[in-house]
Parts: structure tokens; C-alpha cells; sequence
């Protein structure tokens, strides 16, 4: 029952989701998907305290939701801005021929896609037709700095560069 | 001792666990370059959780029950939260493009936006010839003459992620 329960908790999760994404409110994917997540969340740990009390059931119904939320969020985060997962979900509606990948992902058209992203997130601020970093576009440079400090990702040189 | 007890003993085995497989990623590979492909990284968390589920499986069949199920299911669970935790972040940290761009207009203080610093250009040509190679390398993708067609995992991957794509009511994806 604890499974069951999980099952409809999370496709009520998704449901809800798909409507939000699609009403005039504020806040990205993310931000959407979090806030009706952690509520049917909420209510998926009182059923199954109510049920189960405080079990074994409730520990698995918990991780088991958890994992395929964090694991929807990636997945509609990678299909959003992935290069890769873009040409597969292309590729699955009709073949290309080389030319028509390499017109499609045009390097310049690809920078200026992220560009308009970055600046629609906040990140990037655009002045006439001048673009500038905005505190919250440096704060997270520094993010991602410490995680390749942490990670061992950075090169001799970035440490001058960031 | 109470069957629940033994339970909530048994998740925090597996927390001392996973606190371990991170502590040992941080003293004995991450500077040492053992661990530096996305590859091997991935291998790291995999291995790990095969030899958990089945020692979580081993477990339930030496004592069968509800609740041995149920937590065979929430730690392997509890295993899949934490590698893909580390896998989002560690790749993230590694191939950002938005990261990129960000740390441009940092170092230049600002740049056109009709014409994009040549770098940017660069790095976007380096990074859709590594994916295309890669979907390659992973078989997802073939080609077939001039045309590139799908394989069947690739064509399932796509199809998945088309679905998810319009459930969030992505309009423009890549």
C-alpha cells in the first residue's frame, strides 16, 4: 500500500506540475515544481504516519519520492537547456541530415539562446544592446567556483580568472 | 530489540556508509586524478550501489517481510538520492556553458550582444562536437548515409524526454 501510495502521491505531483507550468504565475519550472512537490510531499508523510506510524514504510515511501522528484527535476533541467538532449528529442520527431544539424546548432544562434536564458533567469542584465553580469549572475560564478574548488575541476589558470 | 529498531539501525549503517564512499572520494581521489572523468565518476557511484542492493537483497531474503522489503527499497533509495545528488553537481561544476558566458562578462565587465565574445563561438563548437561524438560513443545515435537516425535506446531516451519536455511546458529546449 505504501508503494501505491507513493505512485499517486508523485503522478499527482507531476500533474499538478504540468498545470502550474502551464497558468500565469510567477517562478521558473524549479521554483513550480518544489512548491507543489514539498505540499503533496507533506501529504504523502501524513498518510503514511497515519497508516504506518513511524516505520519502515515510512522511511522507503520517503526516499522513494524523493529520489524520483530529484530525478524528474533533473531530467526536465537537462531537456531544457542540454545541447545533447535537444538533438535527441529532435531526432526523435524526424532524422537530419549533417547540414541540418550543424544549421540548427549554430554556435552563434546556440551563445545567443543562452544569452537571452541567462537574462531572462536574472543572471545576465541587458543594457541597450550591452550585456553585464548582475550581482546574482556573479554570486553564482562564486557558486560554481567553490564546486570546482571542491570537485578538483579548476585548471592552474582560474583561480586568476574568477 | 523491536523488528522496527533494527530497521532504523540498519539506515544508519547505510548513512555511516555513504558518508564513507564521500569521505574516501575526498582524501583518496579527488585531487589524484582517479576520479576525473565523467566515466569514472559515474563508475565510482555505480559499483557502490549494485554492491548496496545487493547486500539489501541478500538481507531480505534471509528475513522476508514487509517491513525487510520496504527497507531494502529506502536505502537502496537513500543511495540513489545521494550519487545522483553528487553526479548533477559534479558535472554541473565541470561543463557549465552558463558558466562560461558568466565568467566572460565578469572578465570583460561587459560585452555586445550582437556579437558575442569569439570565445563564447569557440567554446559552443567544441562543446556540440564532444555531445555528438558522445551520442555516438554511447550508441544513440548512428549514422545512416548522409542522415542521422536514432537507435532504439536513443529513440526511447528522445521519446522520454519529449514527454517530460512538454509535462513542464518547455517551449525552447538545448
Amino acid at each position: 500500500m505504501w508503494l501505491l501510495a507513493v505512485i499517486v502521491f508523485f503522478a499527482a505531483a507531476l500533474l499538478a506540475h504540468a498545470i502550474t507550468c502551464r497558468l500565469p504565475i510567477p517562478g521558473n519550472s524549479v521554483i513550480r515544481f518544489l512548491t507543489v512537490g514539498s505540499a503533496l510531499g507533506g501529504g504523502l508523510i501524513a498518510v503514511l504516519l497515519y497508516r504506518y506510524g513511524v516505520s519502515a514504510q515510512l522511511l522507503a515511501g520517503v526516499m522513494l519520492y524523493a529520489f524520483a522528484c530529484e530525478l524528474y527535476i533533473f531530467l526536465f533541467t537537462l531537456a531544457m537547456s542540454s545541447v545533447s538532449a535537444n538533438l535527441l528529442v529532435n531526432l526523435a520527431t524526424h532524422d537530419m541530415t549533417q547540414a541540418e544539424v550543424d544549421r540548427r546548432y549554430d554556435s552563434a544562434s546556440m551563445v545567443s539562446n543562452r544569452i537571452e536564458r541567462l537574462i531572462v533567469t536574472g543572471l545576465l542584465k541587458e543594457t541597450g544592446q550591452v550585456i553585464r553580469p548582475t550581482a546574482k549572475g556573479l554570486r553564482l560564478l562564486s557558486a560554481f567556483d567553490a564546486l570546482r574548488r571542491f570537485f578538483g575541476h579548476m585548471n592552474p589558470g582560474d583561480s586568476r580568472q574568477s | 530489540m523491536s523488528a522496527e529498531r533494527t530497521y532504523f539501525i540498519l539506515y544508519a549503517l547505510v548513512v555511516a556508509y555513504l558518508c564513507g564512499h564521500f569521505a574516501a572520494y575526498l582524501l583518496f581521489f579527488r585531487h589524484r586524478g582517479r576520479l576525473s572523468t565523467e566515466r569514472s565518476v559515474f563508475r565510482y557511484h555505480f559499483v557502490s550501489a549494485c554492491l548496496l542492493s545487493l547486500a539489501a537483497i541478500l538481507g531480505v531474503i534471509r528475513n522476508p517481510g514487509d517491513a525487510a522489503i520496504a527497507t531494502a527499497i529506502g536505502v537502496i533509495f537513500a543511495h540513489g538520492i545521494y550519487s545522483l545528488s553528487f553526479l548533477e553537481l559534479w558535472t554541473l561544476s565541470q561543463i557549465s556553458y552558463s558558466r562560461e558566458i558568466l565568467l566572460l562578462a565578469k572578465l570583460r565587465g561587459q560585452f555586445a550582444k550582437n556579437a558575442p565574445p569569439p570565445e563564447l563561438t569557440r567554446v559552443g563548437d567544441s562543446k556540440k562536437n564532444d555531445r555528438f561524438e558522445s551520442l555516438c560513443r554511447l550508441k544513440l545515435l548512428r549514422h545512416d548515409g548522409e542522415v542521422i537516425k536514432l537507435t532504439l535506446p536513443g529513440r526511447l531516451i528522445g521519446n522520454t524526454l519529449r514527454a517530460i519536455a512538454w509535462l513542464a511546458h518547455l517551449k525552447a529546449t538545448g
